[in-house]
């Protein structure tokens, strides 16, 4: 079992370059303010570079009507016909669901090119609070890292402090912090890529 | 040890429900295999097991209830989630009546379905650990009491026999002969081994207090008092074992008796009497039938413990036993003390078998233990082991030779007297045990009879 002090000591210098990452703002006219900040608090926990794709996605073949919700599984297949190498992250506006489940964060493919995140259950106002961008900006960092986790191969992790602990509530997101415990950083440094 | 990854069997018709399942417990670190019928599970399940199994209620074919079912016989241990949509939760009841861990209605809530799959996987974890130690607790009603004799050979038939009677047992036998072992025996064999086994001196006093025997409800009358189990209700579904029961107290001999035959008992404050479902094993070093002759202990509760009754012959008896046990118990003293002790040397095992051991098994092993930290190993020797001169047996009733002139009550009882007191090294509770007196009145006898010359 890992100590306190070991969880809480500061990132284990510069992260080694990655294979880059993209992410893609779906459904967006224009890609959104917080897109730039973002791409930055990736990097600086993955490492590696983080681009913006300029290229549109569609989101009306993943609606489903009935739920009003967004399949992420679709969204996910549409993410990855994309052309390039690079690790892809699908953002929505939308709330993402899976066959099954009431709903998502996010959704990713194991140790594969693509993810897919929602910021809507990342807003406060979905929950009738008081508007809060810093705390946005720090779930959806959270989460995208999270997200990107999974597909260079890292899968939910026990410490309640690492950024790849399972969240299924945004209280939880807001629990975690926004980086890897040592044996996520461990294990990303020797997945293969 | 880092516990190998659980694993996950999804049984649903739709891939697109097998496939986010899939992606969705792969998250969690899971090892996941989907079928996508109740056939197809089955052949799986017949290749390889897993912890759980998510199993869709309506699949063409055979569905999840036939499913249920069969996986009850091909592997019983995989927890089974049922999963079902609205309007089908009856079917859904049914499946949990015939043994299905729980059931989840589409679409489930992300959280609802992980805590679900924890919570099977720990139940899975607990029946592998319930296997585990029931194991061990089999492996352990295979204790037998050492020895080759005749005697003891008959000894561990009547307590392999007798383990599975559930029924009182007395057990007879000097002091230290292995009465409270038997009794372990008997509750380690018997379909009572996964309960407690409560055993309860009753030496010391005389009388056990009822909060004792019978527990306390708790209350305020007459004075605060905090709920205690009684050593009854500690013995629930097991044994209750009473060593030295010759030395119960008139008052406990009638409430245990009462209890026997009501077949309850009701606690202090309590109002509803509880069955008193155990078993009762008694022991005694003192002869209980000439106890009831001397009206000192209740005829009825004897015959009611003596239904089967066992007797652990006393050391002196088997001395052929000797060096096997002596052996046994040197290498298990050895063990736990670490020291590198393999054996006795010819003349240490001549002693030891010569030797009467008045305190039988139990001063045999003091003397071993004496032995492990004075001599010098890898071999006990003789000079190891100082045991006094060897007493006359007790067991012989004819007096001294050299006092056979004198033939009053009087210089019989003051022989008898000695005799029993050197048996027993001279503790005279023991030996007012034997006597069948109280230790004042063995006193009274011994200031009365002293020979002048002990007097000074």
């Amino acid at each position: 079992m890992r100590s306190r002090a070991e969880i809480e000591r500061p990132p284990q210098g510069p992260p080694q370059p990655r294979p880059g990452v993209r992410l893609v703002p779906i459904g967006y006219r224009q890609a959104p303010s917080w897109t730039g900040e973002l791409a930055r608090r990736i990097g600086h926990v993955l490492g590696g570079a983080v681009g913006i794709e300029t290229a549109r996605l569609s989101l009306e073949s993943a609606l489903d009507v009935h739920r009003g919700q967004y399949n992420a599984l679709t969204l996910l297949e549409g993410l990855i016909a994309l052309p390039g190498s690079e690790r892809l992250l699908g953002i929505v506006a939308g709330d993402l669901f899976i066959p099954m489940l009431t709903h998502v964060f996010g959704q990713a493919q194991l140790n594969g090119r693509g993810a897919i995140l929602s910021t809507y259950r990342l807003d406060n106002a979905v929950y009738g609070l008081a508007p809060d961008d810093t705390l946005f900006a720090a779930r959806l960092a959270k989460e995208a890292i999270h997200e990107l986790g999974h597909a260079f191969g890292l899968v939910h992790c026990h410490d309640p402090d690492c950024v790849m602990h399972s969240s299924m509530y945004v209280e939880e997101i807001d629990l975690k912090r926004e980086d890897l415990c040592s044996d996520c950083r461990q294990r990303l440094s020797g997945a293969a890529v | 040890m880092p516990s190998p990854q659980p694993r996950i069997l999804i049984v649903d018709d739709e891939a697109a429900v097998r496939d986010s399942l899939r992606r969705w417990f792969e998250l969690e670190g899971y090892a996941i295999e989907v079928a996508e019928s109740g056939a197809a599970a089955l052949r799986r399940l017949q290749q390889e097991s897993f912890d759980v199994a998510l199993v869709d209620l309506k699949m063409p074919g055979m569905d999840g209830v036939t499913l249920q079912h069969r996986m009850q016989e091909v592997t019983p241990d995989t927890a089974v989630i049922i999963v079902t949509a609205f309007g089908t939760i009856q079917s859904a009841v049914e499946v949990l009546k015939h043994g299905a861990f729980d059931y989840l209605t589409k679409p489930v809530d992300p959280d609802e379905l992980s805590r679900m799959v924890r919570r099977a996987l720990e139940l899975r974890e607990l029946r592998v650990q319930n296997a585990r130690l029931r194991q061990a607790v089999d492996h352990r009603g295979g204790l037998v009491i050492v020895g080759e004799t005749a005697a003891m050979r008959a000894l561990n038939a009547q307590v392999e026999e007798a383990a599975h009677a559930d029924v009182p047992v007395l057990i007879c036998g000097e002091s230290g002969t292995g009465k409270h072992l038997v009794a372990t025996a008997l509750h380690a064999a018997s379909a009572r081994r996964y309960f407690s086994f409560v055993p309860v001196h009753c030496g010391a006093g005389g009388e056990l207090g009822d909060d004792e025997l019978l527990g306390h409800e708790g209350g305020a009358q007459p004075q605060p008092q905090l709920r205690r189990m009684g050593k009854l209700q500690l013995a629930e579904g097991g044994t209750l074992f009473l060593d030295e029961v010759g030395q119960l107290g008139r008052r406990t001999q009638s409430a245990l008796l009462e209890i026997l035959r009501s077949g309850t008992f009701t606690p202090l404050g309590g109002t509803r009497p509880r069955p008193a479902d155990f078993r009762l094993i008694a022991a005694s070093s003192v002869p209980l039938d000439a106890l009831v002759e001397q009206a000192r202990f209740s005829a009825d509760l004897y015959y009611r413990l003596a239904v089967l009754t066992l007797t652990c012959p006393p050391l002196r008896e088997r001395r052929s036993d000797i060096p096997l046990l002596a052996r046994h118990l040197l290498q298990r003293r050895a063990a736990q003390a670490s020291a590198p002790f393999t054996d006795f040397s010819p003349g240490a095992l001549e002693r030891l078998v010569a030797h009467d051991w008045p305190g039988n098994v139990r001063e045999l092993a003091n003397a071993i233990e004496r032995a492990l930290v004075v001599g010098r190993p890898p071999l006990v020797g003789a000079e190891d082991l100082p045991l006094g001169p060897t007493p006359a047996p007790s067991h012989a009733s004819a007096p001294h030779a050299t006092a056979a002139d004198d033939l009053s009550l009087a210089a019989v009882e003051q022989r008898h007297i000695t005799q029993v007191l050197e048996r027993c090294q001279g503790d005279r509770s023991r030996a007012a045990t034997l006597l069948g007196i109280t230790t004042e009145a063995l006193e009274q006898k011994l200031a009365r009879l002293a020979p002048p010359a002990a007097r000074g």
